[in-house]
C-alpha cells in the first residue's frame, strides 16, 4: 500500500513539475506550449546518454539535462512562438508548438530508439530499497524545491516581479519600459531548464523514453487544468492528485485504463469548476 | 465561390497525384531475376530480431548469387522496412505483390503485422514463408501458399510448460503476456495448454510492453501464491524489467518463458547480473551446446561463415537462431524453385507440400498438404538464460 | 466545381490507365482517408476547432464495422451506416463538453479521446480481439475485388466532397469561417456559435465512422496498432498544409502526403518528423496553406489593379437597397432605462437612461472612460446591466444574448473593424444576412435548391448594399486587402444586411478623412430616412452635432445632458468636461 502511495506521489511530482513549466511559459506569453512535456523527456534522455553512453559522472549528466532543457525552451520560443505571436491568429502557436513537439519526439525516437532505456543510478543505493528508493524521492524533492524556488523568485527577486507584471498586463509592462520580448525568452529558457531538471530527477522512474513527451504534455496539462491555470500551488496539488489517482486505479483495477481515468478526472473538474481548483476567474473579452 | 485561381490547384493536384502514383509503380523492366520480397521490421519494436534475421537472409542470398544463382537466375532481394506498423506492412505487401510482382515473400517478422498481411499475400497468390509464431497465421485452406518456417507458438509454450511442471515440479503458474498481437494470443494459448495439462494459472496479466514499473503485478502474483513465472512476450525491454522487479523484490521464483528472456541485450538492462539466475527459456537443439561443449556441425558451419561479416568484430551478440532461420528461409526458396523448375506459384505450392525432411541449419522441415507448420517437435529444447555464448546456450538441467 | 469534376473523372479512369493493383490500393486508401478528412476539414479548416484526436473515431468506425459485419454477420452496408451513426454520436459526446473550452484545452481533450479509444480497443479483448485484432470483411460483390472496392471508395469520396463543398460555399460555410476567424463577429451577426461548432463536429464524426469502415475493409485486418496517434496528426497536417477554408487544398494535401512516402523512400523512414517539419514550415511561412501559394501566384499573373479608389456612395442606390431588404419598419424604441453597470468595485455606468427611436440619429459623446462603449455593449448584448433594464418594444432584453438581439434587429459596428479577412468583401456582407436565412447544416449540405436560391438572392442584395455605400470597386477583393476607410464602410454594409431596426455605430469616423466623413454622414442620413434608428458613438463632435437629431453626453458613467444638438453643444457642463472652451 505504501508503495502505491509513494509511487503515485513520485509520478505526480513529475506531472506537477510539468504543470509548473506550463505556468512559467504561460505567464509571459499567454501560450500553452505542446512542447512542455518534451522538455522533461529530453532531460531524461540526454542525462542517460551523458552518463551511460558517454560515461560521464552524474553531475555532468545533470548539467547536460539542464542545458539541453534550457536550449529546447529557447528553441521553442525562437521557432514556434516569436514569429507567431506577432500574428493575430491565435491558433497558430498551437500548430507551431505541435509541429515542433512532433519533430523533437520523432527525432529522438530515431536517434535514441523507441524502447524505454534504463536510466542510471545517480546515488549509490541498493535496488531492494523499496519505498525509500531514490527513484521516488528525487522527483518529489525536486518538485517541492521547484515550487518553493519559483515562489521565492516571483516574490523576492526583481526579475520575478517583472514576470508577474508581464503576466498581469503585458501591454502596461511594455509601456513602463519593460523589455517584454527578453523576459519572454528568459521565461522559456527557465521553464526549459526546470523541465530538463525534472526529467533528469524522474529518469529512474520513467526510464529514458522518447514517447514520454506527449504523455507528459497531456498529463501535465491535466494537472494544470485541475489545479488552475496560473497557480503554482494548484499545479502541485493537481499533479500529486493525478499521480495518486493513476497508481491507485492501476493497483485496484489494473493498468489498462490509465488514460481514461486521468481524463475522467479532468472532465469532472472542468464540468464542475472550469477554472480549476485555484485558478483565477477569467473575464470575458469583447 | 467559383474562383478561377482555384481551378489551377485542382488540376495540379490530380496531375501530381497521378504522377506520384506512376512513379510509385516503377518501370517494369524485363528481368530474369528471382524477386524475393522481405518484409522486415528493421526499425521499431522487434527490430533486433529483424536485423538478426536479415543477416541470415543477406548471407544466404549473397552465397547463392555468388554460386551463380538458382538455375542461372540471380536472386533480387527487395527488403522493405515495415517499422512494426501493420498499415505500412499492408501497403508494402501490396507493393511487393502487385507492383514489384515478387515470386516469394518472406515475413513479416512481427505477428501483429503478419495477421494483417497474410490474407492479402494469400489473395495475391504469392508463396509466403511465415516467420511469426502466432497460430492464426497458418491455414491450409485460407492461405494455401503460406508455409511456416519458425516453430509454432504451441511448441514454445508446451516446451516451457513441460519443463516448469514436470522438471521443476511447479504447479502454481503465473502467466505473463503483453498487449501486442503476439502477447495476447500467447497468453491465451498458454492458459489453454496449462489447463489441458490439468493446471489452472493462479495469476494472468497482459502488460503494456513499454510499462516501466512491474512491482504491482509481481506483488499480486506473489500474493496469489505463484511458484513459477511464465512470460510469453517477445519484448526484451519488458522482460528485462520483469527480471529486475523479481530481483529487487528479492523473490526467489524461477522464470520459464519465451526465448527473448535469454536475449543478450538483457544483460545491460539488469540491475544486477545475479538477477538472471533461475531463468530458463524454450530454445532449440540446433542452437544448444552439447555436453561436449560443441554446437551441431551445421550450426557451427554457419557461425563460422557469419562471424567475419558481423560489425561487432567477430563476437556474436545476438540470438543465433534468428540468423539461422533467416538463412534457412532463402535456402527453402532455393529448394522450392529448383524442385519446381521455375517460379510458378502452383508448382511451388506442390513442391513444398510434399517436402519431407528438408535439412536446414535452424531445423529440418517437413510440410504436407494438410500441415503447413514445418518445424519438428524434436528440435525443441530448454536453455539456461545466462549461458549465452556466441549466440547459443547450454541445455537446462533435467 | 470544375476541379472536382476533373479529379473525379481522372479518378474514375485510374484502373484503366494503370495496370498496377498497388496503385489502385493506394488510391483507395487516399479515398478512405479523404472521407474522414473532408468532414474533419469543416471542423479544423472552417470552424477552426483544432481536433487532433480523429483517429479515435476512425478506430471506432473500423471496429464497429468489423464487429457488426464480421462477428455478428450484419450486411456490410448496414454496418457502415451504423458505424457512421455511432461515430456521429461519439462526436456529440466528445464535443458537448469540449467545444466550449479554449483552443488548447479542446485539442488536449481530443487527443485524450484518441488515447482512450486505444485503451478500450486493447482492453476489451472479448469484443475487439485485444492485441490480436479482428479480421474485417469485404463488401458484397461487385465491391469485393480491389477495383470494385476502389469505385466504392471513390463514390464515398465524391459524396463527402459534394456535401462539404455545398456547406463551404454557402451561408453556413461563411458562418463557420466567422467562428474561426472572429467569433465576436459571428455572434454579432447572429450565428449560433456553439450549435454550429457542435453540428459540424458531429458531422465530422459521421464521416470518420464511414471512412473508418471503408478503411478497415481495405486493410482487411485491424489491430489497435493500426490506429496509432500519429495517424491523427497526419489527417490534421493534410488539412493545415492544404489550406484552411478550402476543399481542394486538403484533398491535395492527403493525396500528396499519402503518395509521397511511397515514392520517396527516405521520407518513409522519417515518418512523422517529416510531417512535423512540413507543418512547421507551413505555419511559419504560409499559414494559410499551400493552396494559398497557388492563389498568390495566380494573382501575380493576373493584371493587378492597385490604384486606390476613393469611396463614393451612391445614395439613391443605397436607399433602394435598404428598402429592398427591410421588413416592416419598427415603431418602438430601443432603450436603456436607469441602467447601472459595475465591474467589481468600478462603476462604469450610473443610472443612465437613453432612448433610441426608429428613424432618428442619436449621438453619444463624452470623454474617454465615460462609459460610451459600455453602454453600447449593454444595448447590443455583450454585457448584462447590474441593475435597470434594456428594453425593445416594451420587452425586457436583459438576458437576451447577442445572437438573439441580432435576430431582433439590433446591429452594430466595432471600434476596430472586425472583418473576415480571408473572405471577399461581398461574402463579408452576405454573412450579415445570416438571421434571415438561419441555415441548417443538413439543408445546406444537401444543396437543396431553395437554400441555393436564397443564397443567390442575398448575394445580389448584398452587392447592391456595397454599391450603395461606395465599395463597387472592391466587391470581389479579399477583405484583408481593404484600406481603413473601406473597412469601416464594409462593416456598415454588413450591419445593414442584417435587416436591422437599429444600428449602433462605434466610432465609425475614426481614421477617416474629411471627405470620407462627409460620405459617412450621407450614408447615415440615408439609413435614417429608411426608418432605422442609428446610435452614433463618436469623438468627432462637429460631425455629431451636424448629423444627429438628438445627443446624449456621458461623463464618468453619468449622463450629464441630453437633447437637441444645439442645446447640448452650448451646455456649460458639457463644455467643461468635454468640449473645452
Amino acid at each position: 500500500m505504501w508503495m502505491v502511495i509513494v509511487s503515485g506521489l513520485a509520478i505526480g511530482a513529475l506531472f506537477a513539475a510539468t504543470a509548473l513549466s506550463y505556468n512559467v511559459m504561460y505567464s509571459t506569453s499567454k501560450v500553452l506550449s505542446v512542447t512542455t512535456g518534451h522538455i522533461a523527456m529530453l532531460g531524461g534522455v540526454f542525462g542517460a546518454y551523458a552518463i551511460t553512453a558517454l560515461g560521464q559522472p552524474w553531475w555532468l549528466g545533470l548539467i547536460a539535462a539542464i542545458v539541453v532543457g534550457g536550449l529546447f525552451g529557447w528553441l521553442t520560443d525562437v521557432i514556434a512562438i516569436r514569429r507567431v505571436l506577432a500574428r493575430s491568429d491565435e491558433h497558430l502557436w498551437l500548430l507551431s508548438t505541435l509541429a515542433l513537439a512532433t519533430m523533437v519526439q520523432q527525432a529522438v525516437g530515431l536517434w535514441w530508439g523507441t524502447e524505454p532505456k534504463p536510466f542510471p543510478r545517480l546515488i549509490p543505493q541498493d535496488f531492494s530499497a523499496g519505498i525509500a528508493d531514490q527513484k521516488f524521492w528525487l522527483p518529489i524533492a525536486l518538485a517541492g524545491v521547484m515550487a518553493l524556488g519559483l515562489e521565492f523568485f516571483y516574490r523576492r527577486t526583481m526579475y520575478g516581479k517583472l514576470f508577474l507584471a508581464m503576466s498581469e498586463d503585458a501591454f502596461a509592462a511594455r509601456a513602463r519600459g519593460v523589455s517584454t520580448d527578453r523576459i519572454r525568452v528568459a521565461s522559456y529558457v527557465i521553464a526549459g531548464a526546470l523541465g530538463g531538471l525534472a526529467g533528469f530527477a524522474a529518469g529512474q522512474l520513467t526510464f529514458a523514453y522518447f514517447a514520454l513527451g506527449l504523455t507528459l504534455t497531456l498529463n501535465g496539462f491535466i494537472a494544470l487544468a485541475v489545479g488552475g491555470l496560473g497557480s503554482n500551488l494548484g499545479a502541485l496539488i493537481g499533479g500529486l492528485t493525478l499521480g495518486l489517482l493513476n497508481t491507485f486505479a492501476s493497483y485496484l483495477f489494473g493498468g489498462e485504463y490509465q488514460q481514461t481515468i486521468a481524463v475522467g478526472l479532468l472532465m469532472v473538474v472542468l464540468l464542475v469548476r472550469p477554472e480549476g481548483l485555484l485558478g483565477a476567474q477569467q473575464i470575458r473579452p469583447v | 465561390m467559383f474562383r478561377p485561381s482555384k481551378l489551377l490547384p485542382g488540376l495540379l493536384a490530380s496531375l501530381f497525384a497521378g504522377l506520384a502514383l506512376a512513379c510509385a509503380s516503377g518501370v517494369a523492366l524485363a528481368q530474369n531475376t528471382i524477386k524475393v520480397g522481405w518484409l522486415s521490421s528493421l526499425t521499431g519494436p522487434l527490430s533486433s530480431a529483424a536485423i538478426a534475421e536479415n543477416q541470415g537472409v543477406q548471407l544466404a542470398v549473397d552465397e547463392i548469387n555468388a554460386a551463380g544463382g538458382i538455375g542461372g537466375r540471380k536472386i533480387e532481394l527487395l527488403t522493405r522496412d515495415t517499422s512494426g506498423d501493420p498499415t505500412k506492412a499492408v501497403n508494402l505487401a501490396q507493393q511487393l505483390a502487385f507492383s514489384e510482382k515478387v515470386h516469394f515473400i518472406i515475413g513479416p517478422v512481427n505477428s501483429g503485422e503478419g495477421l494483417a498481411t497474410t490474407p492479402i499475400i494469400a489473395r495475391a497468390g504469392v508463396p509466403n514463408l511465415i516467420i511469426g509464431a502466432v497460430d492464426e497465421l497458418i491455414d491450409p485452406v485460407k492461405y494455401p501458399r503460406a508455409f511456416r518456417v519458425i516453430n509454432t507458438n504451441k511448441q514454445w509454450i508446451s516446451t516451457g510448460n513441460d519443463y516448469a511442471l514436470k522438471v521443476l515440479k511447479k504447479s502454481k503458474v503465473a502467466v505473463i503476456g503483453d498487449t501486442t498481437g503476439y502477447g495476447t494470443s500467447s497468453a491465451k494459448t498458454a492458459q489453454e495448454l496449462l489447463e489441458a495439462a490439468g493446471v489452472k494459472p493462479v495469476y494472468t496479466v497482459l502488460l503494456d510492453p513499454n510499462k516501466t514499473d512491474l512491482t504491482d503485478e509481481l506483488a499480486k502474483a506473489r500474493a496469489a501464491g505463484a511458484d513459477v513465472l511464465m512470460p510469453w512476450s517477445a519484448a526484451t525491454g519488458l522482460l528485462g524489467r520483469l527480471l529486475n522487479a523479481r530481483g529487487d523484490m528479492g523473490w526467489n521464483v524461477p522464470i520459464v518463458g519465451h526465448p527473448a528472456v535469454m536475449a543478450p541485450q538483457i544483460r545491460k538492462l539488469l540491475n544486477k547480473p545475479e538477477y538472471w539466475e533461475q531463468t530458463y527459456a524454450s530454445g532449440y537443439a540446433s542452437t544448444t551446446y552439447g555436453s561436449d561443449g560443441k554446437l551441431p556441425p551445421a550450426t557451427q558451419q554457419l557461425v563460422d561463415k557469419v562471424r567475419p561479416k558481423l560489425a561487432s568484430g567477430g563476437e556474436i551478440d545476438i540470438l543465433f537462431w534468428w540468423v539461422a532461420m533467416g538463412y534457412d528461409t532463402v535456402k527453402i526458396i532455393e529448394h522450392a524453385i529448383k524442385s519446381a523448375n521455375g517460379t510458378d506459384p502452383a508448382a511451388i505450392q506442390k513442391v513444398l507440400e510434399s517436402t519431407g525432411e528438408f535439412r536446414g541449419v535452424y531445423a529440418t522441415y517437413s510440410w504436407s498438404a494438410t500441415q503447413r507448420n514445418g518445424f519438428p517437435d524434436s528440435n525443441m529444447a530448454v536453455n539456461v538464460a545466462n549461458t549465452f555464448k556466441d549466440g547459443s546456450f547450454k541445455l537446462a538441467p533435467r | 466545381m470544375l476541379a472536382l469534376g476533373a479529379a473525379a473523372l481522372l479518378a474514375a479512369g485510374l484502373p484503366f490507365w494503370s495496370t498496377d493493383q498497388y496503385q489502385v490500393h493506394l488510391a483507395s486508401l487516399i479515398c478512405c482517408y479523404w472521407v474522414l478528412i473532408a468532414g474533419l476539414n469543416l471542423v479544423v479548416g472552417y470552424s477552426g476547432q483544432l481536433s487532433i484526436g480523429h483517429v479515435g473515431l476512425l478506430s471506432i468506425g473500423a471496429y464497429t464495422f468489423a464487429i457488426l459485419s464480421g462477428k455478428w454477420g450484419l450486411p456490410p452496408f448496414v454496418s457502415v451506416g451504423v458505424a457512421g451513426a455511432l461515430c456521429g454520436f461519439c462526436g456529440l459526446l466528445l464535443g458537448l463538453p469540449s467545444l466550449r473550452l479554449p483552443g488548447f484545452y479542446f485539442a488536449m481533450a481530443t487527443m485524450a479521446f484518441a488515447l482512450i479509444v486505444g485503451e478500450f480497443a486493447l482492453a476489451q479483448g472479448d469484443l475487439t480481439g485485444g492485441g490480436v485484432g479482428l479480421p474485417v470483411p469485404s463488401f458484397p460483390a461487385p465491391f469485393d475485388t480491389p477495383v470494385g472496392f476502389y469505385y466504392l471508395a471513390v463514390l464515398g469520396a465524391v459524396v463527402v466532397s459534394v456535401l462539404t463543398w455545398n456547406v463551404a460555399r454557402q451561408m453556413y460555410g461563411r458562418g463557420l469561417i466567422a467562428i474561426r476567424d472572429n467569433p465576436v463577429t459571428a455572434q454579432a451577426v447572429g450565428v449560433p456559435v456553439f450549435r454550429a461548432k457542435l453540428t459540424t463536429f458531429v458531422f465530422s464524426g459521421m464521416t470518420a465512422g464511414v471512412g473508418g469502415a471503408l478503411f478497415g475493409s481495405l486493410q482487411s485486418y485491424i489491430t489497435p496498432d493500426t490506429f496509432h496517434f500519429e495517424l491523427s496528426l497526419f489527417f490534421f497536417v493534410c488539412i493545415i498544409i492544404g489550406g484552411r477554408g478550402s476543399i481542394v487544398g486538403p484533398f491535395l494535401g492527403v493525396a500528396v502526403l499519402t503518395a509521397l512516402p511511397e515514392v520517396v523512400a527516405p521520407l518513409a523512414k522519417l515518418g512523422n518528423f517529416f510531417y512535423g517539419l512540413l507543418l512547421l514550415l507551413v505555419v511559419l511561412v504560409v499559414p494559410e496553406g499551400i493552396g494559398r501559394v497557388f492563389e498568390l501566384i495566380a494573382q501575380r499573373l493576373r493584371p493587378r489593379n492597385s490604384a486606390s479608389v476613393p469611396v463614393a456612395p451612391d445614395l439613391p442606390r443605397l436607399a433602394k437597397a435598404i428598402a429592398a431588404i427591410r421588413a416592416v419598419p419598427g415603431e418602438h424604441p430601443l432603450s436603456a432605462r436607469v441602467v447601472t453597470k459595475q465591474f467589481g468595485a468600478v462603476v462604469a455606468l450610473d443610472q443612465v437612461s437613453l432612448e433610441l427611436r426608429p428613424g432618428e440619429i442619436h449621438g453619444l459623446i463624452g470623454p474617454n472612460g465615460s462609459g460610451k462603449t459600455t453602454l453600447l455593449n449593454l444595448l447590443s448584448g455583450y454585457y448584462q446591466p447590474s441593475s435597470g433594464a434594456i428594453q425593445l418594444r416594451g420587452e425586457e432584453l436583459g438576458q437576451a444574448s447577442v445572437r438573439r438581439r441580432a435576430q431582433l434587429g439590433v446591429a452594430r459596428t466595432f471600434q476596430k473593424p472586425r472583418l473576415l479577412g480571408t473572405l471577399s468583401v461581398l461574402n463579408n456582407v452576405v454573412l450579415g444576412a445570416w438571421t434571415h436565412v438561419e441555415p441548417g447544416f443538413l439543408s445546406t449540405a444537401l444543396g437543396l435548391p431553395r437554400v441555393a436560391r436564397l443564397d443567390r438572392v442575398l448575394t445580389d442584395q448584398a452587392a447592391e448594399l456595397l454599391h450603395g455605400v461606395g465599395l463597387s470597386h472592391a466587391i470581389e477583393r479579399r477583405a484583408n486587402l481593404l484600406e481603413h476607410a473601406e473597412q469601416r464602410f464594409l462593416e456598415i454594409a454588413r450591419g445593414l444586411a442584417m435587416r436591422p431596426s437599429f444600428i449602433l455605430l462605434d466610432e465609425p469616423a475614426g481614421g477617416l478623412s474629411n471627405d470620407e466623413i462627409e460620405h459617412l454622414g450621407d450614408i447615415i442620413r440615408t439609413i435614417r430616412e429608411a426608418g432605422i434608428g442609428v446610435l452614433l458613438v463618436e469623438h468627432h463632435t462637429d460631425f455629431v452635432f451636424r448629423v444627429c437629431d438628438r445627443v446624449t453626453t456621458l461623463d464618468v458613467g453619468r449622463m450629464i445632458r441630453h437633447g437637441h444638438p444645439e442645446d447640448v453643444r452650448t451646455d456649460p457642463e458639457v463644455i467643461r468636461v468635454y468640449l473645452g472652451a
